[in-house]
């Protein structure tokens, strides 16, 4: 008997054991839930944002050449990005030491090499729609073969 | 030796209760994933701004602007993106052009034109390391570009329409003139014709062609018969 009572026992804190680990995964399990739908709503709100805030065919312009950059040489690449050529007139680079007008490629990026002028050259990019839309940029570029 | 059993089915019981209480905390803990995850962007942003920061600060930089105003040691300076404060130290060389001689920080004027090559950001204050002051601003020689559609050529001029007035602008033998494909003639273009030029502008205010770009041909109008055939 006293035997059966140990065992009656020890099975009843099993099934509490047990129930206690159920509770604490199922209780795990409904967090995780409520975390991934917010997250997810979270995320489409960004996204929703972000298409709201693009307009793919508003002219826009990206240099990538850096701008108060220093160089030993004469020469510069002027690189960037804009609307695709089908959607842009011509890009316009003027420097100190002469112009370029180019065409973007099919994705909107351009590359253009230009002759420096010792000393300081200022060099001005502007990119132009057929209906005369534009947009400008300006970088700053010192040519000097001293250390600094 | 039978206390052995209910020891360990209490120890278990324990750590069964821990196990779970441990399990719903780590649930409860990522229910913060989100600000977790802002929490590390943050940190990793931090850290990549730091390292580009550093990595910006060991790289020389080149401000053209004109002087505004000398405080002690830091001479101000205003560039096309605004004001920047260039500090001078025992390792600034000033020099003033035209001829590139030494001179002091005392000799600096305000409105000197001034390109200063140094190291630091535009944000806090620049460690001037060369320094070139000119009783004339450093200016870039007066340009202008436009799209505009060809009215007439005259001699040495194309005569062009940008909305109501109209354009006079100068080509020399240095004119390029090009379309998408390349390098053409200037005879290759028309009246109608819409082109995208770049071109110097003199004291005058007159216009002198660099680079015409045919960015559009005039549309050619099919050719009506004469009255008198």
């Amino acid at each position: 008997m006293k035997i059966k009572k140990e065992v009656t026992v020890a099975v009843i804190i099993g099934l509490l054991i047990g129930a206690v680990v159920v509770g604490g995964v199922l209780r795990a399990k409904s967090a995780l839930q409520k975390i991934e739908s917010s997250l997810n709503s979270t995320l489409k709100g960004e996204s929703f944002k972000a298409d709201t805030n693009s307009d793919p065919t508003s002219l826009f312009l990206t240099l990538e050449t850096a701008d108060n950059q220093i160089t030993a040489s004469n020469k510069i690449t002027i690189a960037g990005r804009t609307l695709p050529k089908d959607m842009v007139a011509g890009i316009v680079i003027n420097g100190e030491n002469g112009d370029s007008i180019i065409v973007p490629d099919e994705l909107g990026s351009f590359s253009q090499d230009i002759s420096l002028v010792k000393g300081a050259n200022t060099i001005h990019v502007t990119v132009y729609q057929d209906d005369g839309t534009k947009v400008d940029s300006t970088i700053t570029v010192v040519y000097t073969t001293s250390e600094i | 030796m039978k206390k052995i059993p209910k020891i360990l089915i209490f120890v278990s019981f324990i750590a069964s209760f821990a196990t779970s209480s441990v399990l719903a905390e780590t649930a409860t803990t990522s229910g913060d994933v989100g600000e977790i995850t802002e929490n590390l962007k943050n940190r990793l942003k931090a850290t990549v701004e730091s390292v580009t920061e550093t990595d910006q600060n060991d790289i020389p930089k080149a401000y053209v602007g004109v002087v505004k105003d000398i405080v002690k040691d830091t001479i101000v300076i205003e560039d096309k993106d605004g004001k920047i404060n260039i500090k001078i130290n025992d390792d600034s060389d000033i020099l003033r052009s035209p001829g590139n001689t030494a001179i002091k920080l005392e000799s600096v004027r305000i409105d000197d034109g001034i390109i200063a090559l140094g190291y630091g950001s535009r944000e806090e204050s620049v460690d001037g390391k060369r320094i070139i002051v000119s009783a004339d601003p450093f200016t870039p020689p007066e340009k202008t570009s436009a799209i505009s559609v060809i009215k007439e050529f005259a001699k040495n001029t194309i005569i062009l329409v940008d909305g109501e007035k109209e354009i006079e602008l100068a080509t020399t033998l240095k004119t390029v003139f090009k379309n998408s494909d390349g390098v053409i003639d200037k005879a290759d273009l028309n009246e109608g014709d819409t082109i995208l030029f770049s071109a110097l502008v003199d004291e005058d205010g007159d216009y002198t062609a660099t680079v015409v770009l045919q960015t559009k041909k005039a549309e050619t109008q099919s050719p009506s018969p004469s009255p008198l055939e």
